[in-house]
């Protein structure tokens, strides 16, 4: 009898071990950027998000209607709001049209097919957001079938949200860029005046919803209030996303160069609908 | 299949699809972070006390959908829910089932599942180590998932009484 359970003991501890050895290569490989989902995974995955959208329809329909009624309540303001914002709109327009027009002259001339600023959207709604707390992953309502692939720019009214990491039929998984492995090394510009200065994100801080940008040039004064958007460099990001406003510059460790922290320009607690950008195929 | 095979599967089936909702109406990083399956892993173990091998086959199978429908991983939450599955067993060996108990339970299960998970992420790189956070993603846990244990251990007391199930300890 006591050799028995000496024995099972030992078992036990060598099949724990051999587990989170196991759990480990598995995890590594399963939260792989790279990796794409099988098609029973698939399968599961859209069965499953199709069962909680029709349960979570009702509630949403009730949560709708608190919305309506709370909006209600402040529709003079918002009213005052609109027509602030309607004063502006036409002279927006006017520029934006003079701006495309531009863009296309450009294009024409210099014979682009795309430039980094092409832009197709897809509005989406999020299903369920962050379970697996580190993971800092949300699930939207849109997939391979409304034409999401996985690399896609995810933004809101705001500013960039993240990137589109996997996809399945009928929903896709985005990545926030508040999760650590994410903001790293986004190559992002400054507006000052009419000029830009370069540099890259290399981290965020979730507790003041900030990220670092380094490697700004030395010689650059960079106002607090600057806009920070994408450059429009490497596969991940449109040009022109906003990410956020410049808060503080210090400079690094040994004086070569800027650090920006730069206040994020989305709040990532609370996000609902969120937008799915394609570049523009030539 | 048996009365108590189809109140588990329920239990389970709700839990599941609730994390999923409530997720959805709580800010991302708020007070009420859901875990409301492994909660349910906790209500479900008294009907099964006299068949653990059924009971590792629920946390299996459920660890399993968990990462395909909501985590996007293969077959890690399978594991770690069998390792949980463990746990819950051994805790109910030294620990009564009264609506106190379970809310103690409820706390070291949380506790040991954030730090596996916590120490799972550091060591495939995805997240860096820091205190802080994993304090965080604990006492963020804790409200919304007390609550839940505490109303799932009332009702499969009454399921119990209802159906005439035999909810050991």
């Amino acid at each position: 009898m006591y050799q028995n359970r000496k024995f099972d003991k030992r078992y036990l501890l060598i099949l724990i071990i051999i587990i989170l050895a196991i759990l480990l290569i598995v995890l590594s490989v399963s939260l792989n950027k790279d990796r794409n989902l099988s098609i029973p995974e698939q399968i599961i995955k859209d069965a499953g998000t199709l069962v909680v959208q029709i349960v979570e329809a009702p509630v949403n329909f009730v949560k709708n209607l608190i919305n309506e009624s709370t909006e209600k309540n402040n529709i003079y303001e918002k009213y005052q709001e609109l027509k602030n914002k309607e004063e502006q709109i036409d002279r927006v327009v006017a520029e934006n049209e003079n701006l495309t027009e531009e863009i296309e002259k450009l294009k024409k001339q210099l014979e682009l097919n795309t430039v980094l600023s092409d832009m197709v959207y897809k509005n989406a709604t999020i299903v369920h957001r962050n379970i697996g707390y580190w993971y800092n992953e949300v699930t939207i309502d849109k997939g391979k079938k409304d034409g999401i692939e996985k690399g896609m720019a995810v933004i809101n009214n705001d500013g960039l949200v993240g990137t589109v990491t996997k996809t399945s039929n009928s929903n896709s998984t985005v990545k926030l860029l508040s999760n650590e492995n994410m903001s790293d090394k986004i190559s992002v510009k400054i507006s000052i005046n009419d000029t830009y200065v370069y540099g890259l994100i290399s981290n965020y801080d979730d507790s003041t919803n900030t990220y670092t940008v380094e490697g700004i040039s030395e010689n650059v004064d960079i106002p607090e209030g600057a806009n920070v958007v994408t450059t429009g460099m490497g596969n991940d990001f449109p040009s022109g996303l906003l990410i956020g406003t410049v808060t503080e510059v210090t400079t690094d460790h040994f004086d070569l160069s800027k650090v920006a922290e730069v206040k994020s320009a989305v709040d990532f607690d609370s996000l609902d609908y969120l937008t799915v950008l394609k570049r523009k195929d030539s | 299949m048996n009365k108590k095979s189809i109140v588990i599967i329920c239990l389970l089936t709700f839990s599941f699809i609730f994390e999923g909702i409530f997720s959805n109406f709580i800010s991302v990083y708020s007070f009420f972070s859901p875990l409301f399956v492994l909660m349910s892993l906790i209500a479900i173990y008294p009907f099964l006390i006299n068949d653990k091998f059924s009971y590792y086959k629920y946390c299996f199978i459920t660890g399993i959908l968990y990462d395909i429908i909501y985590m996007d991983t293969i077959i890690v939450h399978g594991f770690l829910f069998l390792i949980i599955g463990y746990f819950i067993t051994k805790i109910n060996l030294i620990l009564a089932n009264n609506h106190i108990n379970v809310m103690v339970m409820a706390l070291i299960i949380i506790i040991v599942y954030r730090l596996i998970m916590y120490l799972l992420l550091i060591l495939t790189g995805n997240v860096v180590p820091n205190f802080g956070n994993f304090a965080e993603s604990i006492y963020l846990s804790l409200a919304a998932n007390m609550i839940y244990i505490l109303g799932l251990n009332m009702v499969t007391d009454k399921l119990s009484v209802k159906f005439k199930l035999h909810k050991g300890n």
